[in-house]
C-alpha cells in the first residue's frame, strides 16, 4: 500500500462519526418517546453499549486478517463459492440501507427546503456528488468527510443556544425508570437503526496501519461521541416538548430549532437542515462506498461498480418517491437486511474464523 | 478549452430553480385575528393585516398595511377564502402576532392554531394574545406610526421585560396546551380610546379560556410564584398608616421553592417558599423603618398572592405546574387522581419573605 493512501487516526474517527450521524437523529426523539415516554434517553445508552460490543466483534474479525478488505475475508474463510455469495448479500444489503437513507434524505429536503423542486432533480444532485466522490476511493472520501465535519461546530453552538434560550422543563424527565427494563431494551432497536454506519469499520482494513488496540480505541471513541451527542439531543427534546406534543412531531429536532428566533436570523430550522445535509449525504456516500467495496476491490472494476450502484440507487429512490407502496416495501425489508448484513454475517464470519482457525499469515 | 465550454454550458443548466419566489409577489401578513362570527356561531371570522409591497422604481418601495376579513369554519379555509381578495401569495412566515377574541377562545384555541404547527411556513416564535371583546376591533385600529400588529407586539415585549407578562410564544403555548399537568396563560389586550392596551393575563384550562383574568399587578405576583422574573419588576405596597399612598419595591432577585407533599389520607399540600430581594425605589412618605416596611410587604404580598391562588383554583387553571410536580413525584397517585376535583380542594401554602437590600440614592 502506498503511504499517502493510509488513513490517519483522526480521519477514521471523523469518518465513523459522519457515517453514524445522519437523518436518524432528526426523528429519533419522536420514535423513542412513543415507546418509553420520559425515559427516552435510556435506550440511547443501551444502544451505545450494543454498538460497542458489535465494534469489538468487528475488531476481532479484522484483527485476524490485517490489511485485507472485507470482501476478501469471506472468500478466505468459506472458500470462493460461499464467499462470493456472502459478498453479494453484503452488496445488496448495503445498497438497500443506502437507498433507504437516501429516500429519507430526499423526502426531508423536499418537505423542508425545496417543496416545488421535483424529487428526481434533488436525487440527481445528491447521487451525482456521491458518485463523483466515491469513484476517487477511500482517501478522497475521508478527506472530504473531515472537511465536512466543520459543520458540526455550528450545530454544537445551536444546541447550546437552545439550552439557554428555550424554557426547559426538567420535570418532564421524571419519574425515572417507570417504563420497565425490558421495554427500554426493546426500544433500543429504534436507536440502533439511527446510529448505523459503524459497519464502515469492516472496510478500512487495507487503509490503516496502526496497532490493533489503537484502532479499537479510535472507533470506540467515535461511538462514545455519537452516543453522547444523541443523548444530549434526546434529553433536550424531552425537556423542551411536552409528551403529548413530542408524540405528534415527525422531526422534533427541527422543531427545536424552529422555536429559536433572533433579531438578525429567523427560521434556524431551515439553516439547520442545510447544515445537516452534510452528515446525511455522508451516510449515502459511505453506503455507496462500502456496497461497491463488497464486490470490487480497486481500480477500474471498482469505478464501474460505483457507477452502476449509483444508478441503481438513483432509480430506486426516484421510483420509491413516486410510489408509496414501494417505500413501505423498503421499510419492511430494511429491518431484516440490517440484522443480516450488519450483525449476523460479521458475527458468523468471526465465529467461523476462530473455529476453523483461519487467519491471514503475513508473508 | 473543452472544460471551459462545458462549464459555460452547465451554467445555463444550473441557473433554473423551482423554488424561487420574489418578495414583490408576496403579501406579508403581520397580524391575524380570529373571532366568532356574529351571524353563524359555527363559523369563525378571520382578519389579517397584510403588507402590500410595491416597487415604485428607482429603488423606492411603497408599503401599505391592508386589512382583509372573511368568514369560514376553520383556519385553513379562512386562509383559502382570503386569497380571493389579494393578488399575490399570502405569506404567514412573518406573522408576528395572533389575536383571538374572548368568546372564541372559550371554545378552545388549539384547533385554530393547529395549521401553524403543521405547515412548515408557520412562525413559531410569534405571540398569541386574547382580546377582551372582538379581536378584529383591535386589529382594525389604524395607527399612523407603525402597523398595529407591531405596536401591540412591542407592547407585549416590553411588558415581558417588566415582569408584567410571562414569555409566551406559539411554541411554548403548544407544549402547555396539550399537557394536562400544566395550563398556559396568555396576555389580555383591550381596545381603549382607539388604542390597544394590555390589561393583564387570561387564565386558561388546557386550551380553553376560563373567562377569568388577572390584572397586571396580579400577573406580576403570579410570575414571581412561577419563578419567572423578567428584566425588571416592580411591586407597589400601600403604607400601613396611610393606605392611600404606596411605596415601590423593585425586585432584584428571586428564590423560589415549590414543594408538594402527600399526606396519609391522600390529600396533597403544596408550599411555595419565596425569597424576594428588593430595592426600595420610591418612598414618598419617607418612612425610615425598613424592618417595618419589610414585614408589612410580607403580609401584603402573601395576602395578594393568596387571592391569586384562590382565583386559579376556582377556575381550575394551573400555570404554576403543581400538577406536573405531583405527576413527576408521585406518578402512582397521579394516575388514580381526579385532578379536576383535587386541584380545587388542595391546600397551597405560601411563605413569603421580602428583603429590602438597597434604598436607592437616599438613605
Amino acid at each position: 500500500m502506498i503511504n499517502g493512501r493510509l488513513l490517519s487516526k483522526f480521519q477514521i474517527y471523523l469518518m465513523i462519526i459522519q457515517a453514524q450521524l445522519g437523518i436518524g437523529l432528526l426523528s429519533l426523539p419522536n420514535l423513542l418517546e412513543k415507546e418509553v415516554e420520559q425515559n427516552a434517553w435510556m435506550p440511547v445508552l443501551v444502544a451505545g453499549v450494543l454498538v460497542q460490543l458489535t465494534l469489538i466483534i468487528y475488531w476481532l474479525l479484522i484483527k485476524r486478517f490485517p490489511g485485507t478488505s472485507y470482501h476478501e475475508i469471506p472468500v478466505l474463510i468459506t472458500g470462493p463459492y460461499i464467499g462470493k455469495a456472502i459478498n453479494t448479500i453484503n452488496y445488496i444489503g448495503f445498497l438497500i440501507i443506502g437507498t433507504y437513507s437516501m429516500i429519507l434524505l430526499v423526502n426531508l429536503v423536499n418537505n423542508w427546503l425545496l417543496p416545488f423542486t421535483p424529487v428526481w432533480a434533488i436525487a440527481l444532485l445528491i447521487i451525482a456528488l456521491s458518485m463523483y466522490l466515491v469513484v476517487q476511493d477511500y482517501p478522497v472520501v475521508a478527506r472530504y468527510l473531515v472537511v465536512l465535519s466543520v459543520v458540526l461546530i455550528p450545530v454544537f453552538i445551536l444546541l447550546l443556544l437552545i439550552l439557554f434560550q428555550t424554557p426547559l422543563e426538567v420535570r418532564n424527565l421524571m419519574p425515572v425508570g417507570e417504563s420497565g427494563f425490558l421495554k427500554v431494551i426493546k426500544s433500543s432497536e429504534v436507536d440502533l437503526f439511527a446510529v448505523l454506519g459503524f459497519e464502515l469499520m469492516l472496510f478500512i482494513g487495507p487503509y490503516v496501519h496502526m496497532k490493533h488496540s489503537k484502532l479499537l480505541r479510535t472507533v470506540s471513541l467515535s461511538n462514545a461521541t455519537i452516543t453522547l451527542i444523541y443523548f444530549v439531543v434526546i434529553v433536550l427534546c424531552v425537556m423542551v416538548f411536552s409528551a403529548d406534543v413530542l408524540k405528534q412531531i415527525r422531526e422534533p429536532v427541527l422543531y427545536l430549532m424552529r422555536s429559536l428566533s433572533f433579531r438578525t436570523v429567523d427560521r434556524i430550522d431551515l439553516l439547520f437542515v442545510f447544515m445537516w445535509l452534510s452528515p446525511m449525504t455522508a451516510s449515502v456516500i459511505i453506503y455507496l462506498l462500502i456496497s461497491s467495496k463488497s464486490i470490487a476491490n480497486e481500480g477500474k472494476p471498482f469505478q464501474r461498480t460505483v457507477f452502476i450502484s449509483g444508478g441503481i440507487i438513483y432509480l430506486l429512490v426516484v421510483s420509491a418517491s413516486y410510489d408509496e407502496q414501494a417505500f413501505q416495501l423498503y421499510e419492511q425489508i430494511l429491518k431484516y437486511t440490517i440484522y443480516a448484513v450488519v450483525f449476523f454475517l460479521p458475527f458468523l464470519l468471526t465465529l467461523l474464523s476462530y473455529l476453523l482457525k483461519k487467519k491471514k499469515v503475513n508473508a | 478549452m473543452r472544460k471551459c465550454i462545458f462549464l459555460i454550458i452547465s451554467l445555463f443548466l444550473l441557473a433554473g430553480c423551482w423554488d424561487q419566489e420574489n418578495l414583490s409577489d408576496r403579501r406579508l401578513i403581520n397580524g391575524i385575528s380570529f373571532d366568532l362570527s356574529e351571524e353563524d356561531p359555527n363559523l369563525i371570522k378571520g382578519g389579517i393585516r397584510a403588507l402590500n409591497i410595491q416597487s415604485q422604481g428607482g429603488g423606492k418601495i411603497e408599503v401599505k398595511d391592508e386589512l382583509l376579513t372573511t368568514e369560514g369554519p376553520t383556519t385553513d379555509e379562512l386562509g383559502h377564502e382570503i386569497k380571493n381578495y389579494v393578488p399575490g401569495r399570502l405569506d404567514v412566515t412573518k406573522t408576528f402576532i395572533i389575536f383571538i377574541g374572548d368568546e372564541l377562545s372559550k371554545e378552545g384555541i388549539s384547533p385554530l392554531l393547529e395549521s401553524f404547527y403543521r405547515g412548515n411556513l408557520g412562525y413559531l416564535p410569534s405571540k398569541v394574545v386574547v382580546v377582551k371583546g372582538k379581536a378584529l376591533e383591535v386589529l382594525s385600529i389604524n395607527n399612523d406610526e407603525s402597523p398595529i400588529a407591531f405596536r401591540v407586539l412591542n407592547g407585549v415585549r416590553s411588558a415581558e421585560k417588566n415582569t408584567l407578562l410571562p414569555k409566551v410564544t406559539l411554541f411554548t403555548l403548544w407544549n402547555k396546551m396539550g399537557d394536562e399537568r400544566m395550563d398556559p396563560v396568555l396576555p389580555l389586550v383591550e381596545k381603549e380610546d382607539d388604542l390597544p392596551k394590555i390589561t393583564g393575563l387570561a387564565l386558561f384550562d388546557q386550551d380553553k379560556y376560563t373567562g377569568k383574568d388577572l390584572d397586571t399587578k396580579q400577573a406580576t405576583l403570579l410570575m414571581l410564584m412561577q419563578d419567572d422574573l423578567g428584566f425588571t419588576g416592580d411591586i407597589f405596597i400601600p403604607y400601613e398608616k396611610n393606605p392611600q399612598k404606596t411605596y415601590r419595591l423593585s425586585i432584584m432577585g428571586l428564590e423560589r421553592e415549590l414543594n408538594t407533599k402527600v399526606s396519609k389520607d391522600g390529600t396533597f399540600t403544596s408550599t411555595i417558599d419565596l425569597k424576594i430581594k428588593t430595592e426600595i425605589n420610591g418612598n414618598p412618605l419617607r418612612d425610615s423603618d425598613l424592618k417595618g416596611l419589610e414585614a408589612h410587604a410580607d403580609e401584603v404580598i402573601t395576602k395578594r398572592m393568596e387571592e391569586v391562588i384562590t382565583i386559579l383554583q376556582e377556575v381550575h387553571s394551573d400555570p404554576l405546574g403543581i400538577g406536573m410536580e405531583i405527576a413527576s413525584k408521585y406518578p402512582k397517585e397521579w394516575k388514580r387522581l381526579d385532578w379536576e376535583k383535587e386541584y380545587k380542594e388542595m391546600k397551597i401554602k405560601l411563605d413569603v419573605e421580602v428583603d429590602i437590600e438597597k434604598t436607592g440614592g437616599l438613605l
